[in-house]
């Protein structure tokens, strides 16, 4: 025993005397041969399992392949909705989003700019049929049906004005 | 980071003493396994005198020592650390009650004479070796008698030699305690040994 203070201290009341000192040294020895003797037949692999930086707990296995099916799935119901039933899509999307409805209601309101020039070009290839050929005009049929086209084509908006505009050009006076 | 582990000894003492820098935990811990698997053992064989169930809790104790080193802060010994370890697996394994059957059972029938027939020969004469081999046959009889925490510390000091405040941080008890538990361990051997004597 190399520091016997504290068994002293420990045993006040039974101070170990030589025997038990040379007693307890004989427990140990003991221990420690029939130990020593026990640890060669034993067969102990190394306890310590292959540390790898990012385990594949059970857990993480099933959240990875989770994650993996979402992500393959997403697109695939999307691709087939949109596949089978496109306005269903379409539909879906408008009514999913109040901005894009919003929007929609808006366009719909409003004449859709390609009607608008479908027309224009309608009309005009009506009067360039009815019209003469470009070449067999004279000069000055040629001015009166551009002035015609472009008189007819007023802005709404200048309306008032041209109705206050005689026909000869001068202004007419309304403070009478 | 390069691991960087110092070994001192203290006058032929096993007291080991690790300064181990971060970095290659499974190095460091393997160097644990080999420094003190045959100490816990030991302790446990001689806690539990079953050796198959200490084989179980040593490699149950630097499992748990490898899982939890990077939570080792180094305010223990290495030795300290994994005796509280050891001993909390001790205690798990006294408190389950299907354990409990097969320890009695086992306890019953242990053969204490192969443990005892491993005295160094340092006696003179075959009778003063006999005489040594019934004293150890006592002291294992007293061991057997003590509570199991008297048993834990008892085997602490004197088979493991640890330091009070060792033992006092392995087994969770003040220092006090422990000298209590001594005090107890030693008057039930040296009654033990009168009763015998």
């Amino acid at each position: 025993m190399n520091d016997n203070k504290p068994i002293r201290e420990a045993g006040a009341e039974h101070l170990p005397d030589e025997q038990l000192d040379s007693l307890l040294a004989n427990f140990r020895s003991t221990v420690h041969s029939w130990s020593a003797q026990e640890y060669a037949r034993a067969d102990m692999p190394m306890p310590l399992p292959k540390r790898t930086r990012f385990p594949l707990t059970p857990l993480r296995l099933v959240t990875g392949l989770a994650m993996v099916a979402v992500l393959v799935a997403v697109p695939w119901v999307n691709h087939l909705n949109s596949a089978n039933n496109p306005p269903l899509a379409h539909h879906m999307y408008v009514t999913n989003n109040p901005q894009v409805a919003t929007t929609a209601q808006v366009e719909a309101q409003a004449p859709a700019p390609e009607q608008e020039t479908a027309v224009t070009s309608r009309n005009l290839s009506r009067s360039f049929l009815t019209a003469k050929p470009v070449a067999s005009m004279n000069d000055e049929e040629l001015m009166a049906a551009v002035d015609e086209d472009v008189s007819q084509r007023s802005p709404d908006a200048m309306s008032p004005l041209v109705e206050l505009m005689s026909s000869d050009g001068s202004a007419t006076s309304t403070q009478n | 980071m390069a691991t960087q582990i110092i070994v001192t000894e203290k006058s032929q003492r096993p007291q080991q003493k690790f300064v181990a820098v971060r970095g290659h935990e499974d190095a460091e811990v393997a160097e644990l396994v080999r420094e003190f698997r045959p100490q816990i053992f030991r302790f446990l064989l001689a806690s539990l005198r079953d050796r198959d169930v200490a084989e179980t809790l040593t490699q149950e104790c630097f499992l748990r020592a490898w899982r939890n080193w990077s939570s080792f802060r180094g305010e223990a010994s290495p030795r300290t650390w994994l005796m509280q370890i050891a001993v909390n697996l001790l205690r798990d394994n006294w408190r389950s009650r299907r354990v409990q059957f097969w320890r009695h059972a086992r306890t019953a029938s242990v053969d204490l004479d192969e443990a005892c027939e491993w005295l160094p020969s340092q006696e003179s004469s075959p009778e003063q070796r006999a005489s040594a081999v019934q004293q150890v046959r006592l002291v294992w009889a007293a061991v057997e008698d003590l509570s199991e925490r008297q048993r834990t510390v008892f085997l602490l000091r004197f088979v493991e030699e640890m330091e009070l405040r060792e033992i006092a941080a392995a087994t969770g008890l003040n220092e006090g305690t422990v000298k209590s538990h001594l005090s107890r361990a030693l008057a039930g051997v040296r009654a033990k040994m009168g009763g015998k004597r």
